[in-house]
């Protein structure tokens, strides 16, 4: 019986493994994940004082700027486009991914469900784009930072906007494990020092257009390649992320009849 | 597997979780692993077997904390390996003071194996500074925690309740 015990666990194990790289529905696994530990999470994180509400009060203005601008540089030159209002809810990191060997690649907030988050709402730190929602429980949702996996971003890069895929990494670039890379660059159209923000998707979901991304810190032109890659050092540090704002705006897929 | 000593090591392995999930909420980017210091606190008294049934379940702990592994299993997998690996180093008649950091350090290798080689394969950075210091902090507080993890199995035979 005993010896049993380590052989059908190791098994059961295995079967759960290969039905996740299947794809098979196993919601209700982690489900009992985020109910179990999440509140232990949440309980063993530091309590809020008075510089988190002196931050999420910055990253609220942060974001109000941002829409002004947004606004105002969009009213200039097309006066019947908008980008709406985004209401968001503010959040704490409460942990880190513990299994990616490249840094974090999921982050866990402690607002859920019954915050109003939505999966696919993205996720802004006062200093640019941490990433999107792809799990929600009832008390905590789970964010895929930039750069993770095979999850690309579209993206601007300089004055000019161009446009570009942000990805973690690339095959034929190096850099470091905290760098980002764009592929698919127009050739010599950005450089050095270049700020990158977000392209903006139909509805603002995942992403609302216009949030910093990072900086390209080197551009590598690959001899025998149509495209430029940039590497781009990101706007967030992940390690020292604290509080966030998650757009939950229902966002408009349809230009606002005027 | 009566008596107290798989409650003891669940319990063991629930304060270690609380450990590192505690540092992660703090910053700490590679936190000492806690949970493989007490998977080789039992392997070294108990040997192969329960070592790799403690790594499993630690590894499951781990998987469940929000935010939830991906793939789920892959790190109950790398950790019950890692109470394996940490049970061959189990020796009846006790072992040189100094013995639990060379298991440690190797356990924490085998955990990081199958994500390093995942990023590898995929061609993605492996932030091989991190990893380092991971081994080294969790081989230094072993130094001292997987000896109380292995008292504690001892007191638990010694007053036959294990």
């Amino acid at each position: 019986m005993r010896r049993r015990v380590l052989p059908v666990l190791l098994v059961l194990t295995l079967l759960v493994l290969l039905a996740d790289l299947a794809g098979a529905p196993l919601g209700p696994v982690r489900g009992v994940g985020d109910a179990v530990l999440g509140p232990v999470e949440r309980w063993v994180a530091p309590a809020r004082d008075e510089s988190d509400r002196l931050e999420r009060d910055n990253i609220a203005l942060t974001q109000e700027v941002r829409r002004l601008r947004d606004r105002q540089g969009v009213a200039e030159q097309l006066g019947d486009l908008d980008t709406g209002d985004l209401p968001s809810v503010t959040a704490r990191v409460v942990a880190l991914d513990r299994a990616g060997a490249s840094g974090p690649e999921r982050i866990t907030l402690d607002v859920g469900r019954r915050d109003g988050v939505r999966t696919d709402s993205a996720v802004v730190a006062p200093g640019g784009l941490v990433g999107r929602v792809v799990s929600v429980g009832e008390w905590s949702a789970d964010v895929e930072v930039i750069g993770s996996g095979d999850s690309g971003v579209g993206v601007r890069s300089g004055a000019k906007g161009v446009i570009g895929t942000l990805s973690g990494s690339d095959p034929t670039t190096s850099h470091a494990a905290d760098e980002l890379v764009i592929t698919q660059l127009t050739r010599d159209r950005v450089a050095a020092g270049d700020a990158v923000t977000t392209l903006g998707s139909p509805g603002s979901r995942p992403y609302p257009p216009g949030v910093p991304v990072g900086t390209i810190s080197r551009v590598a032109k690959a001899p025998g390649e149509l495209t430029d890659t940039a590497v781009v050092e990101p706007a967030v540090d992940l390690a020292a992320v604290d509080v966030v704002a998650v757009v939950t705006g229902p966002g408009r897929t349809a230009k606002r009849a005027s | 597997m009566t008596g107290l000593r798989w409650p003891v090591r669940l319990l063991l392995l629930a304060i270690a979780l609380v450990g590192v999930l505690a540092l992660g909420a703090r910053g700490v980017l590679a936190p000492p692993d806690l949970v493989v210091i007490v998977v080789v606190g039992v392997a070294l008294s108990a040997g192969t077997g329960p070592g790799a049934i403690t790594g499993l379940l630690g590894g499951w702990l781990i998987d469940l904390a929000p935010p939830v592994a991906v793939p789920l299993g892959l790190s109950a997998l790398g950790y019950a390996a890692a109470g394996w690996v940490a049970g061959l180093a189990h020796r009846r008649s006790g072992h040189p003071w100094w013995w639990s950091v060379p298991v440690v350090a190797a356990a924490v290798l085998v955990t990081r194996a199958a994500p390093v080689l995942i990023d590898l394969a995929s061609a993605r950075p492996v932030a091989w500074g991190s990893i380092a210091w991971q081994v080294v902090a969790t081989a230094t507080l072993g130094l001292v925690l997987v000896a109380v993890v292995e008292r504690l199995e001892a007191g638990l035979l010694r007053r036959r309740w294990a």
